[in-house]
């Protein structure tokens, strides 16, 4: 299983936490096709933690949904995923015990994956919590070894919050994206921070395995259960095209059955996506005369095209530059840049540089390409 | 989309060096194509440097092939390489002048480009020789956007010997392949050295931009452009290819594959090697255990739920062995066993134990296509 452009889908954690249901991921798997998040290109809906009882069965010693969740077990909603056209995902952790507290794979994860295989599972992300003193990566390698020969084919969500130096060794283990920070919260500060951290990293973000910088909050208002003050819409307007300009899997965390009408608007911007799902899937560079909090980022995509995003995250008004000579475009080349505004639609031609004049944390991001 | 498996094919700078001409490449096309090289999968037939006059044109500034080395012109080369099934590259360089002292791309990268689009040019290797005093990253963005830009779809082979980090940011700039290291020379301690101080960087190593460390020199012997006066054993020259293939590298020949030892044409036309390095995850090695000497242990996920294992002796003795399962992830909760395949002779054994042990003579290799079973 290749997975050739950054995974996109729902996850549960963000919004609904512990309470979940089969009622929920049923409504969910309804508002993915029904409000056009799948044919936007979302087909994943992951559950997270919690989904299971306390303890395994004593007998079988596999874990056991949690009866008064999924009184119908787990085979019966990954049906009702897949009869939508979704993949349905779920959750384990490296440990002996969920980050939650719930059964952890440790020791067991040929097991649960046969298990995992059983439901019908795609995906799986796996954390890192509760664990004994093993070599982080070792787990890693027992899991991927372990889905590999599972008789399935699951993609595999790593989620060690970037410990040990995961990039260097992840690819190696089969997983197919990897979490390399700790957990988003609903605020500016918190998506930002996170996107920055990894900016120096996106390099080593190819197919195969792409640096996952977390489910998105767009859309939460400070609701859920990652709520620490929220956003405003033009902020996860920021956060949204950050995340398309980095190539990052889009993991949706908001509750998608009510957003209004902005919200779906940006989450299904078909142009945005686009940049995020360029086949090439070539990482962003800072080229090199912007500083990190008026941002702008440069992204080749396939042909002759690339994506440039102006990025003020400071909290004032400010004027901000694309040298084109620091994107490779020399005067040798004789070329000026049409950039096409990815949510306006409008076109410019801009020669040997790009200013934008741009409000407090607002971005503008371009689709661009050389002409003569 | 270009690479998306690691790039192989031919490039004449190990054996040939300077002494390149149209007869010689199109005898090499016709070695590809006839002894069943292109089967195998090697598809570029890339010229090196040397292959341009001292100037460029002073009129159209474009850069001239050499008229006597290539006194039909490079269209007419590229013609016939096609016409064998082949695609065909070239070399140019990020400098004013090439390492070999012929004009380079500085400042002439969007013409470069254009000119070799109009060559018919599928591959251009991109050196670092002779170049201002330009922030090095910059000089592959260039050509990386020129390239995009010139109307023909060129695999960007970029050579800067691993300067400035290069596994940070070259993904960036479009190429497709990298080197990582200083040119190899025939011999055994320089092959060695360089796919060891790879070793922990091959995890940035994936499709559409690959981890290059270099032309391989197997069945070299000592002769042609790179010789060193030691050359390398038979034994040494298959340790040299299993090893670029466990690693997933560019498996770019050197050799004069129209004059190749039987023994040099079953190993680099070896399936069972060439398809793990061509395997579609491109998942790139691990070293299970630490590091023992010169003694390296390479496991590699492969496609299919298989793995590929590879012990490589590097010392100057004969040693035993081991590869514990349970640091693949192979625990014994999986109730599994390993069913191992042996690439060179076919032979397949079923391991029940929690590791496996072997002998390994000195300078030599294992390899293995594993899976679990019942």
């Amino acid at each position: 299983m290749l997975v050739k452009t950054p995974p996109m889908g729902f996850n549960t954690w963000n919004t609904f936490g512990h309470n979940i249901s089969d009622s929920v991921i049923r409504e969910t798997a309804d508002a993915m096709v029904d409000l056009g998040y799948l044919d936007a290109g979302y087909e994943y809906l992951v559950i997270d933690d919690c989904w299971s009882e306390r303890d395994r069965d004593p007998a079988t010693d596999k874990i056991v949904p949690d009866k008064n969740k999924f009184p119908n077990g787990m085979k019966s909603v990954s049906d009702y995923v897949h009869s939508k056209g979704l993949k349905f995902g779920m959750y384990s952790c490296a440990g002996v015990r969920t980050c939650a507290n719930f059964p952890g794979s440790f020791n067991h994860e040929y097991l649960d994956a046969k298990t995992f295989a059983e439901y019908g599972c795609d995906f799986l992300k796996y954390d890192y919590c509760n664990r004994p003193d093993v070599m982080g990566r070792h787990l890693y390698y027992r899991m991927g070894m372990a889905l590999k020969n599972c008789g399935r084919d699951i993609l595999f969500s790593a989620c060690n919050w970037g410990s040990d130096n995961v990039h260097e060794w992840i690819r190696s283990s089969g997983a197919h994206m990897y979490r390399s920070t700790g957990d988003i919260f609903d605020s500016f500060q918190s998506f930002s921070d996170i996107a920055l951290s990894q900016l120096d990293k996106f390099g080593y973000s190819a197919p195969g395995c792409f640096n996952d910088i977390d489910m998105l909050t767009c859309g939460m208002y400070n609701k859920g259960n990652v709520a620490t003050g929220g956003c405003t819409t033009e902020e996860y307007i920021i956060e949204f095209a950050l995340w398309c300009m980095l190539g990052a899997p889009l993991m949706l965390g908001c509750d998608i059955r009510n957003q209004n009408e902005a919200m779906h608007k940006l989450l299904t911007n078909r142009e945005l996506i686009r940049i995020n799902q360029d086949p090439e899937c070539r990482p962003a560079f800072v080229p090199s005369r912007s500083s990190q909090k008026d941002m702008v980022l440069c992204k080749y995509l396939e042909n002759d095209e690339f994506a440039l995003g102006f990025f003020n995250l400071t909290e004032h008004k400010c004027t901000m530059f694309s040298y084109f000579e620091d994107i490779g475009i020399t005067n040798e080349s004789g070329c000026k840049v049409e950039l096409t505004d990815v949510f306006t639609g409008n076109k410019t031609i801009s020669s040997e540089y790009h200013m934008e004049f741009i409000e407090g944390h607002t971005c503008r991001v371009y689709r661009c390409k050389l002409v003569h | 989309m270009l690479a998306q498996t690691p790039p192989m094919g031919f490039n004449t700078w190990n054996t040939f060096g300077e002494n390149i001409d149209a007869d010689m490449i199109r005898e090499t096309a016709d070695a590809m194509a006839d002894l069943g090289y292109l089967d195998a999968g090697y598809e570029y037939l890339v010229i090196d440097d040397c292959w341009a006059e001292r100037f460029r044109d002073p009129e159209t500034k474009k850069i001239v092939p050499d008229k006597k080395k290539f006194p039909d012109g490079m269209k007419s080369v590229s013609d016939y390489v096609h016409s064998r099934g082949l695609k065909f590259g070239m070399y140019s360089c990020a400098g004013v002048r090439t390492c070999a002292g012929y004009p380079g791309s500085f400042d002439h990268e969007y013409l470069d480009a254009e000119t070799f689009a109009e060559y018919g040019c599928d591959f251009l290797k991109y050196d670092f020789c002779n170049r201002p005093d330009v922030n090095g990253p910059r000089l592959y963005y260039r050509m990386g956007m020129a390239l995009k830009s010139c109307g023909r779809d060129i695999l960007f082979s970029a050579c800067n010997w691993g300067s400035d980090n290069v596994h940070e940011w070259i993904r960036s700039a479009g190429a497709h392949m990298y080197r990582s290291t200083g040119d190899i020379s025939d011999s055994f301690t320089s092959f060695a050295n360089i796919a060891l101080s790879q070793l922990d960087k091959f995890c940035y190593s994936a499709p559409a931009c690959f981890n290059d460390i270099d032309m391989l020199t197997c069945g070299m012997y000592n002769s042609g452009n790179v010789a060193t006066g030691n050359g390398c054993t038979t034994e040494e020259y298959i340790t040299e290819f299993a090893l670029w293939c466990m690693l997933g590298a560019p498996l770019m020949l050197g050799c004069d594959v129209r004059n190749q030892t039987e023994e040099m044409h079953k190993l680099l036309t070896n399936r069972e090697l060439i398809r793990i390095d061509q395997d579609p995850e491109c998942r790139p090695a691990f070293v299970p255990s630490r590091l023992d000497g010169s003694k390296v242990t390479l496991c590699r996920h492969l496609s299919g739920g298989e793995f590929a294992l590879g012990l490589f002796n590097l010392e100057d003795h004969d040693r035993g062995m081991t590869v514990f399962f349970d640091d693949l992830g192979i625990t014994s909760e999986s109730g599994r066993r390993v069913l191992a395949t042996d690439v060179f002779t076919g032979e397949s054994e079923v391991i029940s134990e929690e590791f496996h042990w072997a002998s390994v003579k000195r300078h030599s290799c294992r390899v293995y296509r594993c899976k679990l079973i019942k």
